[in-house]
């Protein structure tokens, strides 16, 4: 009896210490129950939710691919999330659902005025205007961005620089400030 | 696990050592089952891992090699490359494809999207 309890224990350590070396070694590795949120955040892993990807959120427990994709979106426009209050809002749900999320969310403050946070502008969307704020894009460029998507959006960058015939120093210079 | 096939001799010698060192269950880790490798390394003290050990080595000496491929090697294919079936080539293009299709909807992420591809992919060789 003593045995087979000391077993089972040294059985369910060895198990928890593959699962923790599983999570530490997958860069994506999909959490499924609140005890693995709890080793991931033992582990030192924390998800910015104002960096996230897509595939950053749908790391976490029940986060489907729309909410991800939802949240990413704001984020891309600007929207800063402050708290997990800010989360639940969002994905109209109660936040205690959303509460063992905490474990790993980082709610990091990145100032919009600050010269280090470049806020890449969407070129499929942006108007004339929010296009012209960009360094390097004059009059002339944006005016021909805005008349080449109306045909049919931009798919990434080369497609851009190829429509656009944009010598590749320009585009290495623009390539940050650009989003699609 | 390992992309290499496990070898059947190797498993036996393994299972032999085991059965004659101190502290047994070398050739458990080698077949990929670590946690009956742990089971065995811990019942060193006693006698029954040894047994065990010199049974496993007899029969993986005897039975045959397609039987312990099949057992040890699942997923991995020892046998040569057989010629590519163009019928198999077209149907996963098409699902690449629409794998593809998917991703430019959103309904799934770039990560599982590359997944999956690798997956079928793999199917073809």
């Amino acid at each position: 009896m003593v045995l087979r309890n000391w077993l089972s224990t040294t059985t369910k350590a060895v198990l928890g210490q593959s699962l923790a070396a599983k999570i530490k070694n997958d860069p994506f590795y999909r959490f499924q129950t609140i005890e693995e949120l709890q080793i991931a955040a033992q582990l030192g892993i924390s998800i910015d939710a104002n960096q996230a990807t897509v595939d950053d959120w749908l790391r976490l427990p029940g986060i489907s691919i729309h909410q991800a994709r939802a949240l990413v979106e704001l984020t891309h426009s600007g929207v800063q999330f402050h708290a997990i209050d800010d989360i639940a809002a969002v994905l109209g749900v109660s936040v205690d659902r959303l509460k063992p999320l905490q474990l790993v969310l980082r709610f990091c403050y990145y100032d919009p005025e600050s010269v280090c946070t470049v806020q890449p502008v969407n070129v499929n969307t942006a108007s004339l205007e929010m296009l012209l704020k960009v360094p390097k894009i004059d009059l002339h460029l944006a005016r021909a961005i805005v008349a080449h998507r109306t045909t049919s959006p931009y798919r990434n960058l080369p497609h851009l620089q190829k429509r656009l015939s944009l010598p590749p120093t320009l585009t290495a210079e623009l390539m940050h400030y650009l989003r699609f | 696990m390992t992309a290499q096939p496990k070898n059947r001799k190797i498993a036996a010698i393994l299972a032999i050592a085991s059965a004659a060192a101190p502290v047994s269950g070398f050739h458990k880790f080698y077949v990929g089952q670590p946690l009956w490798g742990t089971v065995y390394v811990l019942l060193s003290i006693t006698p029954i891992p040894r047994v065990a050990s010199m049974i496993e080595a007899a029969w993986y000496l005897f039975q045959d090699g397609d039987e312990f491929n099949r057992r040890f090697n699942a997923g991995v294919d020892s046998s040569p490359v057989s010629s590519i079936d163009p019928t198999k080539v077209g149907a996963i293009a098409d699902a690449l494809r629409q794998l593809d299709q998917l991703r430019t909807d959103g309904l799934i992420s770039e990560y599982e999207f590359e997944q999956k591809r690798r997956q079928l992919l793999d199917q073809i060789s």
